[in-house]
């Protein structure tokens, strides 16, 4: 395969790099090659679902669990009235239920359809939770203070699962309380009216929770990080150079330096080596992850801003 | 002053017609029976000096004494005093020539002795007397072209009807209610401006301060004088707690003024203004200040209605977020434990149902003032309260901190000439 500009930069000794900038803005295209795949199509296209519901549920949100804040009124007016927002954020919540039903379908029939249903459930391939994860937790902690070694992730570090499942949890939650709110009448056969009150406290309280670990925890574990900053592409190209792979992955290594040797893939398959990601997807990627990391700190700024009114 | 002593020499011609004028005067005057004649003396006699400025001019030094002299023709037979003679008023001056000394002054407490003792005693004559800028009867009335007390009469529409504009002439007299009270004219968006005299609210004579005892607006006064256009409002409120509580508090010698507003003055203008009121039709605005003015009573209401879906949608000005008066009523309010109360627990489900169809007895246990904070209203929306907040302080605790190492770690490193790709290579797999 051909190698990329940075690849050829850093095989033709350029050294300094962080200086002159030749370090590629996406972390996912740095350091020793090939490409390989992450995140194929479905991955990636489900996860723009969820950034497109997430930052419209919560701009469409904020300003009614805020009303008070200066900003309210003008994202409101952005919106079209108080109506409009509330129909956009219904339809939102909608797709969003949607495309999660979709996920689900697609986790159930790659586990009963997989061969090595093991590895899908259980050991460093897997998303299900582990003891693992917790003494990792414990592990990145004792990092942290320099009295042992990083933890070494597998395909899914304990931040990686704390997102995914953190949605399921906010789904539900968020969601459940939601359609209470959607239809009152409804509910309200079997639900005294004050269940309500407490729906629109869980719902307001959860999406703040989400939203701040979402562009905070998660914003500087995959973007923020001095490691990796600006910016990380790799939900957005699907694939990641091998060292960066090693590098966020490490108990995979053995795994990815076996795959590396296979020829390339042109179709996103987990794991196979990847064509160097277009000039147009790097370019898209990087436009897209700053726009969106910029409005996600905003909204933190925001919150901020309306906890004082 | 003789008619013929301040003429300019020179002034041929107008001379001439001044002697020819002033004989004619003088023809007249000698026709009558002396005393009786002058006093019936008809405007058109008058007239034929007073009505003509070219003439006066040439009699009086200067110009602006000569157009105070001046009354044209017609304005005083189209007035309410067109009947009446000059010498009515001028007393004295009937005779011609006139009187050297003295002043014209026209008594109006002669024929209208009940408007001017009410007038003596309003704040237009106290200002006057107190050598302030005040306002006697034709700073109003006007002077030759005197209006019609009848066509000033306050109107009330039948019950039901829209009031219809004002006349011309009550357009007139606010235009000079206004000249001096320019703050106070009505804007065009009042609903009562161009239809409602100034004296429906204000006395006409008896002129108070706003906040007298004695102003039609005061708070004893006040629902008679709203209720004489507004009578079904006046009545229900005067059987609803607002009602009651000025009821209460006049009997207790309080609610003295309408200004400033207080819980002991819950009147009409309470709620809805005065000059500038926004009319009911207006939903949006007129809801929004609803909100603002009864909370400024009922201050933590106002506060725990904002934590609610509709206080947070009324807010950023939704047009079907229920608001105060939505659930309890304009006119007849009352405490939420009086059965009479549209917020009643036996009147909710019917209060609801405007805008919730299918409201239950169930749904209407929501609370539209909920308070988070107050354990004994209800404890599981507190504890639920206290739960959201603790995870949430938890959640980012933790993970603040998490990310706060971690940057603080990867920054020490970074010093160290360590950094990116340091465990590249060194893959510990079976941990």
């Amino acid at each position: 395969m051909a190698m990329n500009e940075h690849e050829m930069r850093a095989a033709h000794g350029g050294a300094g790099h962080a200086a002159t900038g030749d370090v590629p803005l996406d972390a996912a295209q740095r350091g020793r090659g090939p490409y390989i795949w992450r995140f194929n199509l479905f991955h990636r296209v489900i996860h723009g679902f969820a950034i497109l519901s997430m930052y419209v549920l919560v701009l469409t949100g904020i300003p009614l669990r805020f009303a008070c804040a200066p900003f309210s009124a003008p994202l409101i007016r952005f919106w079209g009235g108080v109506e409009r927002a509330g129909l956009i954020h219904r339809w939102m919540a909608g797709f969003m239920v949607a495309y999660s039903l979709v996920h689900i379908g697609w986790v159930v029939r790659k586990i009963v359809k997989a061969k090595d249903r093991k590895r899908w459930l259980w050991g460093s391939n897997s998303m299900v939770p582990h003891p693992q994860d917790a003494r990792d937790f414990v592990q990145q902690f004792k990092w942290y203070f320099g009295k042992g070694p990083k933890p070494q992730f597998g395909r899914y570090g304990y931040l990686d699962k704390m997102d995914y499942f953190g949605e399921v949890w906010g789904l539900i939650l968020i969601g459940g309380t939601g359609f209470m709110l959607w239809f009152p009448e409804f509910f309200g056969r079997w639900l005294p009216g004050w269940a309500f009150n407490v729906a629109t406290v869980f719902h307001g309280y959860e999406a703040m929770i989400a939203a701040s670990f979402l562009f905070i925890v998660h914003f500087f574990n995959v973007h923020l990080r001095p490691d990796k900053f600006p910016l990380d592409a790799v939900m957005f190209t699907g694939r990641g150079t091998l060292e960066y792979m090693i590098e966020e992955h490490p108990q995979m290594a053995e795994e990815l330096q076996a795959a590396a040797r296979q020829p390339v893939s042109r179709q996103a398959v987990a794991d196979l080596p990847a064509p160097p990601p277009s000039r147009a997807a790097t370019l898209v990627a990087t436009v897209f992850g700053f726009l969106l990391w910029g409005i996600g700190l905003a909204i933190i700024g925001m919150i901020l801003w309306a906890v004082f009114c | 002053m003789s008619l013929a002593a301040g003429a300019a020499p020179g002034a041929w011609r107008g001379r001439m017609r001044a002697v020819l004028t002033a004989l004619a005067v003088i023809g007249a005057v000698a026709g009558g029976a002396a005393r009786e004649a002058a006093a019936q003396r008809t405007a058109a006699q008058c007239g034929v000096c007073h009505g003509e400025l070219e003439l006066l001019r040439q009699h009086v030094p200067t110009l602006a004494r000569a157009q105070e002299l001046l009354v044209l023709p017609g304005v005083l037979e189209r007035s309410a005093h067109g009947e009446m003679s000059c010498a009515e008023c001028h007393r004295g001056f009937g005779r011609f020539p006139h009187p050297e000394q003295g002043t014209s002054t026209a008594s109006c407490a002669s024929c209208h002795p009940q408007a001017d003792s009410a007038w003596v005693g309003g704040r237009h004559a106290r200002r006057q007397a107190g050598g302030e800028i005040g306002a006697a009867c034709a700073a109003c009335h006007g002077v030759h072209d005197v209006v019609d007390a009848e066509a000033l009469a306050v109107s009330v529409p039948p019950s039901g009807a829209r009031a219809p504009a004002v006349s011309a002439t009550v357009a007139r007299m606010n235009a000079q209610c206004a000249d001096c009270h320019h703050d106070e004219a009505l804007p065009a968006h009042d609903p009562h401006a161009g239809k409602v005299a100034c004296w429906a609210c204000h006395e006409p004579h008896a002129t108070h301060a706003v906040d007298a005892p004695g102003a039609l607006i005061a708070p004893a006064r006040q629902a008679a004088t709203c209720g004489a256009c507004h009578d079904s409002a006046a009545v229900a409120w005067r059987g609803d707690a607002h009602g009651a509580a000025v009821r209460e508090a006049v009997a207790r010698g309080g609610a003295a003024a309408v200004l400033p507003p207080s819980p002991e003055t819950p009147v009409c203008t309470a709620c809805h203004g005065a000059h500038g009121m926004i009319s009911p039709a207006d939903s949006a605005a007129f809801s929004a200040q609803n909100v603002q003015r009864c909370g400024d009573c009922h201050q933590s209401w106002r506060e725990t209605f904002f934590g609610s879906y509709h206080g947070k949608a009324a807010r950023l000005g939704s047009r079907a977020a229920a608001t105060c008066t939505d659930c309890h009523g304009a006119h007849r309010i009352f405490a939420s434990d009086d059965p009479r109360s549209l917020v009643h627990s036996a009147n909710l489900v019917q209060t609801c149902q405007p805008c919730h169809e299918y409201a239950r007895p169930a749904f209407t246990q929501y609370d539209a003032h909920p308070n988070v904070f107050d354990w004994e209203r209800n404890w599981v929306l507190t504890a639920s309260f206290w739960f959201m907040n603790s995870l949430l302080v938890g959640v980012l605790g933790v993970f603040g901190l998490h990310t706060l190492l971690w940057w603080v770690r990867l920054t020490i490193d970074k010093r160290r000439g360590g950094g990116h790709g340091q465990h590249a290579g060194d893959p510990r797999g079976g941990e």
